[in-house]
């Protein structure tokens, strides 16, 4: 069956077509809603983060040029307003003291019960682990696969230090899916 | 381990990570290494379970038209012609307004829009007409006033001529009146002063009398005395 590109459904929800729209937000809220879920590890604040990302995406998307693909665009505002979501949690910190004020490990959700899915429960309880720099870190490149650079350029930081906290974080999960292989 | 080694494992690793084919002896290098190893297989497990877990898990309802509508959604063509248009219909009218002087003029036939000459010209139309209507109506108005003056005065000398008649009449009775009145009692008084004087004549011819008497009788006397 014929599918429609991104670009065309873009063009046609610009100039108003709502069933474009309706396609293209169909084709990516379960992506979005995915990212904000590892990311927040709550099922209501994932929502709320999509719908926000949604919106932002509505508002700005006359403006969308094509220089990269839909989906990284739409993750990189998903990016954005996920960092805003969690500067609004840490009363409004800094984005420099956001890593160091979200060194300590969330608490699980108690509303990832509502997350039938085992898998998603295990990856959901391994990332509310992870402070929010490596989580995202994590997410942009396990989930998103993203390369080093890419992710270095979306977060504003250096390669390095990408790498960096990848590998700590992997070094940090790894005790986890370890602990969580043997109790299964 | 020198430094050297530890960057040549770590890009093997990246490379590994990016799914590019390694030779065996790369691959066993890594596997073999005890904290490149553990990475990979952190990835590895990680990555398992990223498989399919997206799938299974629903998007919740939400409403995705809110945003659509708000943003994107373009206003029925009423609303974003019509408007405008009907706006520069408006703007447009208002400019011939100002422009022209046109003005909006309650006349016999309904509204009317005029402009300025059309307007001076009609203005004294009906200047003309409402001068001839007021000199009509003032003439008539003399005329009837002349009129009614007329009846006026005549009903007022006839009324005064009447009246006076009968005034004059009256008046001549009144002064005939009083000069028989007056007349009366002259005729009173002089009836009264003859009787005065007829008495005192008669009171005056008693006592003359009465001393002639008086005196012929002491004369009398005074011969028999002789």
């Amino acid at each position: 069956m014929f599918q429609q590109t991104d670009e065309t459904l873009i063009k046609k929800a610009i100039s108003g077509n709502q069933r474009a729209w309706n396609k293209l937000v169909g084709r990516y809220e379960n992506v979005v809603y995915q990212y904000a879920l590892r990311m927040t590890s709550n099922p209501a604040d994932a929502k709320d983060l999509m719908q926000e990302t949604f919106v932002s995406v509505c508002r700005s998307l006359a403006e969308f040029r094509g220089d990269s693909g839909f989906k990284t665009w739409l993750l990189k505002i998903a990016h954005f307003r996920c960092i805003e979501h969690y500067r609004r949690r840490k009363f409004f910190a800094g984005e420099d003291e956001l890593a160091n004020i979200d060194a300590e490990p969330e608490q699980a959700c108690p509303e990832l019960k509502l997350v039938e899915n085992q898998k998603m429960n295990q990856i959901l309880s391994i990332m509310a682990t992870l402070p929010f720099e490596q989580k995202l870190i994590v997410e942009l490149k396990v989930f998103q696969q993203l390369t080093f650079e890419q992710i270095a350029e979306q977060m504003g930081i250096s390669g390095n230090t990408v790498k960096s906290r990848f590998y700590k974080s992997l070094d940090k999960l790894k005790i986890l899916l370890e602990s969580s292989y043997d109790a299964a | 381990m020198t430094q050297h080694e530890d960057t040549r494992l770590e890009q093997l690793f990246e490379r590994w990570l990016m799914a590019e084919t390694l030779d065996e002896s790369e691959l066993l290098e890594l596997k073999m290494h005890p904290v490149w190893s553990e990475r990979m297989l952190a990835h590895q497990a990680l990555s398992e379970l990223s498989i399919g877990a997206d799938e299974s898990v629903a998007t919740p309802q939400w409403n995705r038209d809110a945003a659509f509508e708000q943003y994107l959604a373009k206003p029925s063509w009423w609303r974003q012609q019509g408007i405008s248009a009907a706006a520069l219909c408006f703007s447009l009218f208002a400019c011939a307004i100002m422009l022209f002087d046109i003005k909006v003029m309650n006349s016999d036939q309904g509204a009317q829009l005029t402009w300025s000459a059309q307007q001076q010209q009609q203005i004294n139309q009906q200047f003309v007409e409402l001068a001839r209507i007021n000199n009509q109506a003032i003439e008539e108005k003399l005329t009837s006033f002349e009129q009614e003056q007329k009846e006026t005065t005549a009903e007022l000398v006839s009324y005064i001529l009447e009246n006076s008649r009968d005034e004059r009449k009256e008046d001549i009775a009144d002064v005939v009146q009083m000069w028989q009145n007056q007349r009366n009692d002259d005729m009173q008084f002089l009836r009264q002063q003859f009787n005065d004087i007829n008495y005192n004549i008669r009171l005056a011819s008693q006592r003359s009398k009465e001393a002639y008497s008086r005196q012929s009788d002491d004369s009398d006397s005074s011969v028999a005395e002789e």
